[in-house]
């Protein structure tokens, strides 16, 4: 992994979140009422639900992404499209030789599209399910619908999983572009809230959709930048927080952590000199995404800062894997 | 189960799947050679023929159909009724 | 020898040949083809109706193996991960350094779904098929896992993106010990899907062959253990191989079909002899992806061809005319039988090859009682829908054979 990486940009499709510094004061802000919705799924056993949540976000597609051939693409690539759509690149992105990679977490990508397969599958004669759907349902479809319509030649990750895949997916592009597979990174995660994935959802959370992205270059100097990325246990994790705590020289501004345990977060939150930031309390249950927000989030709180700012993202499992990584301006 | 169908709702079932105006899906114009469509998309537009139908062709039959005209010509070698 | 060097130091397998990587080098020394009538799934009414099955009996003996778990692709997974962890000589838990888990996979858990597929409306029972992380929740009962548990889904590349993955982080200390494999289980979704689309194979998948129709779908999971040389020796153990080099590229192309030129595989295959800083001719073995649809095999002949130009023409075969095509877990089962084939001095042949189809001319295709001869460099490379390509360099574990 490379010491840092520079962020160039970023792109988001949340739910009342318009851009950086919106993202900022949401985070510090009371959490919003969330609208309530009815989810259904058809031709299945399970009955229809009402639940607040926050979204529908519309993928509101910029022009570079293009308009014909999407009729088909799931709503999750969707986001993850304008998301990335939305990113200032470099503008030698899109040239043949260029290597910018696509790095994407998701915990939900493609699971609507494998259960109606399913449905059909249950309903239909062998051979009458949609083909079209089938390539969709796994979960690499946001980082192939960014990859192959922003024409990106680089490599082309998916990761899923908890809340650390969000910040897992900056540490694979970070390793993608130190060992020179890619010259620069189009990082991202996403989620969409549907009848299927509401079966896994937490009680005490509200499940949200939206995406994000991030554009990351090698290149060091002003503007944000990210570095020390740990991924370990809970142990290790806590003791990184108050390690850095204990001393000025390398006390962070702020915390932002993405967990589904509110108590965990007091209790980091507890006798530091820092503020602490909950993700899930301000923008719901993403999933994988969360991990992803955390670092955004600490990028935004970075830019909206008048001076120097070191902001540490973290993210935690209920199985105790973490992912840590410093987010800092000059 | 209908037995019979029609070039206009073929060719609106074409334009949905390829994401292409109605009126460029003439007789002739080659799926993948003139209207830009990949395989999966061919496969999707002939698999919701045979649902809408209810019939199934054959693989050779599937992959005869290489324009809109060669749809209705396997449909019509079929049996089925394929009005304007 | 450099003792930095990334090493393989344990395997682990189950696959159609049953539970544990001797099995499943047995099947490709006997060249048995493991795919047949699937079992799992009530398919009557389908075309076509086999696939590549871990047997019956083998997952009836998971019970005694790994703790319980609704995925069968989770408890292959703990199955290969506790075989390759022994393999290696390290315990599960503690005192082995810093562990981290490199996983790869393109359906995850979500296969659970499928069994409440029948007649009617779609009956939905278990919940963790909405739940990707917990395709590792079995490994995790059995080993500790104190460095990063990364789940990768990039497609049918997901096993060699893992061993990239785990193998960089081997490099660069981030952990000692690195998990890397990849599983997946018998998907009736996958099947039904391939249904419609006319992919699937009647009789058998013939990879390279001028006849070949289709693939079948296979299941399974493979796990390598990754350390730097240097702890494995200090242990007093030989490295089972090495980690010459890896490479990730996309096509960017479109999202099922392969690009015409395999550009993307010949960018990852040129850029692993440049790091390993080896010729073509070096390359003694071509593990192919080779699926055996009609679209994917002659691109990918040509591509390495095109890739691996030498004084010989490459010589490759694909194992999925054996194994089926194991999705998330075909890399890593292919990894594996690369590192078994530099132990073995054998190379594996195209056991269901009867016609070479010309198109494949370019490269040499293994004849399919395989062959004897000194295997030095195998290359596996993987890629799949989505347009993500990764390869992988492997070579001998002992040093005088480099």
């Amino acid at each position: 992994m490379p010491a840092s990486v520079a962020v160039r940009g970023a792109g988001l499709r949340l739910s009342e979140v318009e851009d950086l510094a919106a993202l900022a004061r949401r985070l510090s802000d009371a959490p919003a009422p969330a609208a309530v919705r009815r989810f259904a799924a058809p031709d299945t056993v399970l009955a229809p639900v009402e639940r607040g949540v926050y979204g529908p976000v519309e993928p509101r597609l910029p022009a570079r992404a293009g308009s014909r051939g999407l009729r088909s693409v799931p709503h999750e690539s969707l986001l993850a499209l304008a998301s990335a759509a939305d990113t200032p690149t470099r503008p030698e992105a899109r040239t043949p030789d260029d290597t910018t990679a696509v790095v994407w977490a998701s915990s939900t990508a493609g699971l609507p599209e494998y259960a109606t397969v399913c449905a059909e599958a249950s309903t239909l004669d062998p051979g009458f399910v949609a083909p079209a759907l089938g390539p969709a349902s796994a979960y690499n479809g946001p980082a192939a619908t960014v990859s192959i319509r922003l024409g990106l030649a680089g490599p082309n990750l998916t990761l899923t999983g908890g809340a650390t895949a969000g910040i897992s997916a900056i540490a694979e592009a970070m390793r993608l572009i130190a060992t020179g597979d890619a010259s620069a990174a189009l990082v991202g995660a996403s989620a969409t809230v549907t009848r299927w994935s509401l079966t896994a959802a937490h009680d005490h959370l509200t499940p949200a959709e939206g995406a994000a992205c991030l554009a990351l270059e090698p290149s060091a100097g002003p503007g944000i930048q990210l570095r020390e990325c740990q991924r370990t246990d809970l142990v290790h994790a806590t003791a990184r927080v108050i390690q850095a705590a204990a001393r000025p020289e390398t006390r962070p501004d702020g915390l932002v952590i993405s967990t589904l345990d509110a108590g965990l977060v007091d209790a980091l939150a507890s006798g530091q000199p820092f503020p602490v930031w909950h993700v899930e309390r301000s923008l719901g249950d993403l999933g994988a995404a969360g991990g992803f927000l955390a670092v955004v989030g600490a990028a935004a709180l970075c830019a909206a800062a008048t001076s120097p700012t070191k902001i540490l993202a973290l993210a935690v499992e209920p199985c105790g894997s973490t992912a840590s990584l410093e987010v800092s301006s000059s | 189960m209908p037995q019979e169908t029609s070039a206009t709702r073929l060719r609106e079932l074409a334009a949905d799947v390829f994401d292409v105006p109605a009126e460029e899906i003439t007789d002739g114009a080659a799926f993948y050679e003139d209207l830009g469509v990949d395989s999966l998309q061919k496969v999707d537009f002939v698999v919701r023929m045979e649902r809408q139908l209810g019939l199934k062709l054959t693989d050779d039959e599937a992959a005869g159909m290489r324009d809109l005209g060669g749809a209705i010509a396997v449909l019509r070698s079929r049996g089925l009724s394929v009005g304007p | 020898m450099d003792r930095d060097s990334v090493a393989v130091s344990g395997v682990g397998a189950v696959s159609p040949a049953g539970l544990g990587v001797h099995a499943l080098w047995r099947a490709i020394e006997d060249r048995r083809v493991l795919t047949g009538p699937v079992t799992r799934y009530d398919l009557s009414g389908y075309p076509t109706q086999q696939a590549a099955e871990v047997p019956p009996g083998a997952v009836a003996a998971l019970d005694s193996l790994v703790p319980p778990h609704e995925s069968l692709a989770a408890r292959y997974l703990a199955a290969a991960t506790l075989e390759a962890l022994g393999d290696a000589g390290l315990p599960a838990h503690r005192r082995r350094g810093r562990l981290g888990l490199f996983v790869g996979t393109v359906m995850g858990t979500r296969p659970l779904l499928d069994r409440a597929i029948g007649r009617g409306p779609l009956g939905v029972a278990e919940r963790a098929w909405a739940r990707p992380d917990e395709l590792l929740a079995a490994v995790r009962k059995v080993v500790t896992v104190d460095g990063p548990a990364v789940l990768l889904a990039p497609g049918c590349s997901a096993g060699n993106e893992a061993i990239a993955a785990g193998a960089a982080a081997v490099a660069s200390g981030e952990v000692d010990v690195a998990v890397c494999g990849g599983a997946d289980e018998l998907s009736l979704e996958v099947f039904a899907f391939f249904t419609s689309m006319r992919a699937l194979a009647a009789d058998a998948i013939r990879p390279f062959d001028a006849g070949r129709r289709g693939t079948m779908p296979g299941e399974g999971a493979a796990v390598l253990v990754l350390e730097r040389a240097g702890r494995v020796t200090a242990r007093g153990r030989a490295p089972l191989a090495h980690v010459l080099a890896t490479a990730s590229a996309a096509d960017a192309h479109n999202l099922t079909q392969p690009h015409p030129d395999g550009a993307g595989l010949i960018a990852t295959i040129q850029t692993c002899l440049d790091r390993a800083g080896v010729e073509p001719d070096d390359v003694d073995w071509v593990c192919a992806h080779g699926t055996g649809t009609p679209a994917n095999d002659a691109v990918e002949a040509r591509a390495v061809a095109k890739a691996l130009g030498g004084r010989r023409r490459p010589v490759l075969s694909s194992v999925k005319g054996q194994l089926g095509h194991a999705e998330g877990g075909a890399a890593a089962l292919e990894a594996v039988i690369g590192v078994r084939a530099l132990a073995h001095d054998l190379v594996p042949g195209n056991v269901t090859l009867v016609d070479p189809d010309p198109e494949c001319a370019g490269v040499d295709l293994v004849e399919p009682a395989g062959r004897r001869g000194p295997v030095r460099r195998v290359l596996s490379q993987a890629y799949g829908f989505g347009g993500a390509v990764c390869t992988v360099l492997l070579g001998k574990g002992t040093p005088d054979a480099r």
